[in-house]
């Protein structure tokens, strides 16, 4: 090789400048005429810059030494471009930690150590035991425990790591260390890593610093591992989060797998159908790809004899699942968890505190820190990262049947900048997904946000959001009849939810009160858009059935600014859909009064529903079958002079079941079915009683169910037609 | 304002009311006190305007909470306002509406029959939304029951995992009470040794962190080193 026609007095400094540029350029010219005569690929050059570090020895200057400076710059050319194998990645660190050639390299080799597929973890034990030697500068510290953090996921194995846990908990004490070095800590810890003189050394640190958020997500989480050690109480939710540590790798990395998907297209089919894991792997390195199940202890050796512990990546089926219940250890990225469904199986049954601390906290880190920077990627690719992992979040919640409180977190702030467009059904559905929200926080949280997207957003934003509150209604209410069985019992299900029924029930009521308002100002500003109007009748379809179907004790009624535009609807659906609802009103209103007579509970319907329900009651009857309308005294009052300007004769049937704008098409339709020879239709001979009662079954047949119940329970049809 | 008026009295009084205060006799007597008296009225009814003029303006700033309140009941009563009319003209012009389409049927000309055409149409949509409404419907209730069924499961499962907890915690195992003491015993000899085994590897950690050194190139020192978090008896 080159290497060998320079003489062997790299170690002193008096290799002049003059001797090494005659040297470099004799090693240059020759190197060139090798490869030209071998002809070798193009990754030599790193195998000799590679060869260069590993070998280079201590305390060759780094200053006017070209050779280094090349080799330098051909490991950061091939870092940027597609990533460090692990060995480069080994050489590299070793060569920068152990500051072979003093401090200054460190920082630079640092920064360029991008790997490709995985870290070696020996290589990373070593790196931190040349930090305990402490030569290097507390930026060089910091900086290179962000590296850690950074490329955590990429660790091959954790074990060692765990191994030397004593050792990187000793950097707490550095004050500027400390945040990065508890975050560390965080994603190594297991519970036999909390002893009690640790446990003391955080408290200590923690008066001395204060309530700094790292302190305190460490020493909670050390609190679910071993409360009684932990004597602290903390807020149940630790909003910041550890922070965004990843510095200057982030984008560069995100630029090398984005490069290396796109070149080995071909070989993920292949890995997929072998070993599911290993293609994962390829895309692994996507920031909101899900990590792979991996076990914490790669190494087979047991420690104890009596203590046996699985780890989760070697549960392959239910049944061993089952067989292993009480012996299952959890891998030491949470994330992966909630690729797999028999994780999420073990998660469910095992109430396991410490892990829904860890996966909310992972969650909510990617969520906050990585989410956003994949929305605002520009490629397709971003976002399609984006749609899948909130669609995988999604499917978890689904199968758990129940939220995580980070997404929620997250949510409350996400939707105060929200744009009402970016993934909007991901988002819409999560938030269908939110848990019961306490009633005095329902304005903060939701309505605020919400309604300011709401009236600034085109009709199908409006519709997709009633649709997700009604989601969210419809959720409440069914979590609500099988959780509370008892009156009056705190229902606690986990430790974010406490809801007393009362407060239940006003969080519906709050919530039922604002989709109305939502509602009202909805259809006057779109124009009783019939879309958003059935969107609106179907919330109401779970509104009016509230007691009967769900159990809980409250009646709200549809608001005026629903029912009227309902009711005066240009299409027939949406006045059947009403009837319905006015139907299930009625049940539930007389089922309520039954029970307050039959138990003497007192069931608080306040007069004024009974009287808003008999008055829109009175007016529907009046309006479809009594041809009485617009009369003094009525719901709605015009004056007799509007009325008259309108120009229209008998203005108070204009709103009959024959001259209802909706059902008019059918009234003409049946007139010519009727009387076929007529040519001059005149509507009124269907109100004669026989035509009457022939009209209504003609309706019913075409499919107005509401009506028929309405007409059946409502009117006596045995009296005389209208 | 009082005050004009009271000067104008007072010099009414004065000028016309040759009685002043001091004697029967002419202007020359009530002049010079009766205009100090005068002056000193003035001057404290000046005084009592400031103060009522202060007093108005406290009141004023002290209303925004109220003006607060008020704000919101009459925002409510805009809203409802605003409802009522647009209810009104909605029921005005869908009236004017159907009247005129209606009355546009009654003529047979190609307008009308394009406005039946699309009846007829309407007709046949409505009959097919309404299916899928009803699709839709029996789906999501079929759903809800699923989610509910999905929920006691839950809860029963977790029922379950409870009572195995406390029959866990309560399982002794045959002929406990021989072993107890023995069990005892060696149970506080574990904790022992286990308080010393921390101790002494938080030491040996301690010395090599001191020292400075690259622990892992010397064999013996990364057998120790590597093993400083490992107890051979987990709880």
């Amino acid at each position: 090789m080159a290497a060998t026609l320079i003489p062997p007095d790299l170690n002193s400094s008096s290799s002049t400048d003059s001797s090494s540029t005659s040297n470099r350029s004799i090693s240059r010219s020759l190197r060139v005429a090798e490869k030209a005569k071998k002809g070798i690929k193009a990754e030599d050059p790193i195998v000799a810059a590679l060869k260069y570090f590993s070998k280079v020895q201590k305390g060759t200057p780094c200053r006017g030494n070209d050779e280094f400076e090349n080799n330098l710059v051909t490991v950061e050319r091939v870092a940027y471009s597609k990533g460090l194998s692990p060995e480069a990645i080994s050489v590299m660190l070793e060569f920068a930690m152990s500051l072979r050639m003093g401090t200054v390299p460190c920082v630079r080799v640092l920064k360029c150590l991008l790997p490709s597929t995985v870290v070696p973890h020996q290589a990373v034990v070593r790196a931190v035991v040349w930090l305990c030697v402490g030569k290097l500068s507390i930026a060089t510290q910091v900086l290179f425990i962000k590296w850690v953090l950074t490329v955590f996921d990429m660790i091959d194995a954790k074990d060692n790591l765990r191994a030397i846990y004593g050792f990187l908990f000793s950097f707490v004490t550095e004050e500027n260390l400390c945040p990065y070095v508890c975050h560390l800590l965080y994603l190594l810890t297991r519970k036999e890593c909390v002893r009690l003189f640790r446990v003391r050394k955080l408290l200590e640190l923690h008066s001395k610093l204060g309530k700094q958020p790292y302190l305190l997500h460490l020493l909670s989480l050390y609190k679910v591992f071993c409360p009684e050690l932990v004597t602290l109480s903390f807020n149940s939710r630790i909003r910041a989060g550890f922070g965004n540590h990843n510095g200057p790798w982030k984008l560069a990395l995100n630029a090398i797998q984005k490069r290396t998907a796109v070149l080995v297209p071909s070989d993920l089919p292949l890995a997929l159908q072998t070993q599911e894991k290993a293609g994962s792997r390829k895309r692994k390195l996507g920031h909101l790809d899900l990590p792979v199940l991996t076990a914490v202890v790669q190494s087979q050796k047991q420690t104890s004899l009596s203590q046996m512990v699985v780890p989760l990546a070697q549960i392959q089926s239910f049944v061993q699942l089952l067989e292993n219940l009480h012996l299952i250890e959890l891998p030491a990225q949470m994330g992966s968890l909630l690729g797999s469904s028999l994780a999420l199986h073990y998660l469910d049954c095992v109430q396991d505190e410490s892990a829904f601390l860890r996966i909310n906290f992972w969650l909510g880190h990617s969520l906050h820190e990585e989410f956003l920077f994949c929305g605002h990627g520009g490629a397709s690719q971003g976002s399609d990262e984006a749609v899948q992992f909130l669609e995988r979040l999604m499917s978890t919640q689904d199968f758990l049947q129940e939220g995580f409180s980070s997404v929620e977190a997250f949510l409350y702030k996400f939707l105060n900048v929200w744009d009402g467009s970016l993934l909007r059904p991901q988002i819409l559905a999560l938030l269908s997904n939110v848990p019961v929200v306490p009633s005095t926080c329902i304005s903060r949280l939701l309505s605020e946000p919400l309604e300011q997207l709401f009236f600034t957003s085109k009709v199908f934003f409006k519709c997709g959001l009633i649709e997700s509150l009604n989601g969210m209604l419809v959720k409440w209410l069914t979590w609500h009849s099988v959780y509370a069985l008892e009156d009056g019992r705190n229902v606690d299900l986990d430790t974010s939810m406490n809801v007393s029924r009362s407060g239940f029930m006003l969080s519906v009521g709050e919530l039922v009160r604002f989709v109305g308002r939502l509602a009202t100002l909805g259809l006057q500003l779109e124009g009783c858009h019939s879309l958003l109007l059935s969107f609106i009748l179907d919330f109401y379809d779970t509104v009016c059935d509230i007691f009967q179907k769900y159990g809980l004790p409250l009646v709200v009624m549809i608001p005026r600014s629903v029912f009227y535009p309902a009711l005066f609807a240009f299409d027939p659906i949406s006045v059947d859909r009403l009837a319905k609802i006015m139907n299930r009103y009625k049940i539930n209103l007389t089922a309520a009064k039954k029970q307050e007579k039959i138990t003497g509970k007192a069931f608080h319907i306040s007069l004024k529903t009974y009287q808003e329900f008999n008055h829109y009651l009175a007016f529907m009857v009046n309006c479809l079958w009594n041809s009485r309308i617009f009369q003094p005294g009525d719901d709605i009052e015009l004056s007799e002079e509007l009325l008259h300007e309108s120009g229209v004769p008998q203005y108070w049937a204009s709103f009959s079941l024959t001259n209802h704008p909706a059902f008019h098409c059918y009234a003409i339709d049946f007139h010519h079915k009727c009387w076929p020879e007529r040519r001059d239709v005149d509507l009124k001979s269907i109100q004669h009683l026989q035509q009457w009662g022939w009209y209504l079954e003609y309706l019913f047949t075409q499919g107005f169910d509401g009506l028929r119940q309405f007409i059946q329970s409502n009117i006596k049809t045995s009296s005389r037609g209208p | 304002m009082e005050q004009p008026d009271d000067v104008e009295n007072l010099e009414a009084d004065a000028a016309v009311d040759g009685q002043g205060p001091e004697g029967p006799n002419g202007l020359q007597d009530t002049t010079p006190v009766d205009l100090l008296r005068i002056k000193e009225q003035m001057f404290n009814q000046c005084v009592e305007i400031s103060a009522q003029i202060n007093a108005v303006e406290n009141k004023r700033t002290c209303s925004t909470s109220e003006a607060e309140y008020n704000l919101a009941d009459n925002v409510t009563a805009l809203e409802e306002t605003k409802t009522e009319h647009f209810i009104k003209t909605l029921a005005l012009h869908r009236m004017q509406m159907g009247h005129a389409i209606a009355e546009k049927l009654q003529q047979n000309n190609p307008e009308s029959e394009s406005i039946k055409a699309v009846n007829d149409r309407c007709m046949a949509l409505c009959s097919q939304i309404k299916d899928l409404q009803q699709e839709s419907k029996d789906m999501g209730d079929q759903i809800t029951d699923i989610r509910k069924k999905r929920l006691e499961l839950k809860q029963l499962t977790r029922d379950q995992m409870k009572e195995m907890e406390l029959l866990k915690k309560k399982y002794e195992p045959p002929e406990f009470e021989k072993y107890k003491a023995a069990q005892q015993k060696g149970q506080s000899n574990i904790e022992k040794y286990k308080t010393m085994t921390v101790l002494a590897q938080n030491v040996l950690r301690g010395i090599i962190l001191a020292c400075k050194i690259n622990w892992l190139d010397d064999p013996k020192l990364k057998d120790i080193g590597m093993t400083l978090e490992d107890l051979p008896i987990t709880d």
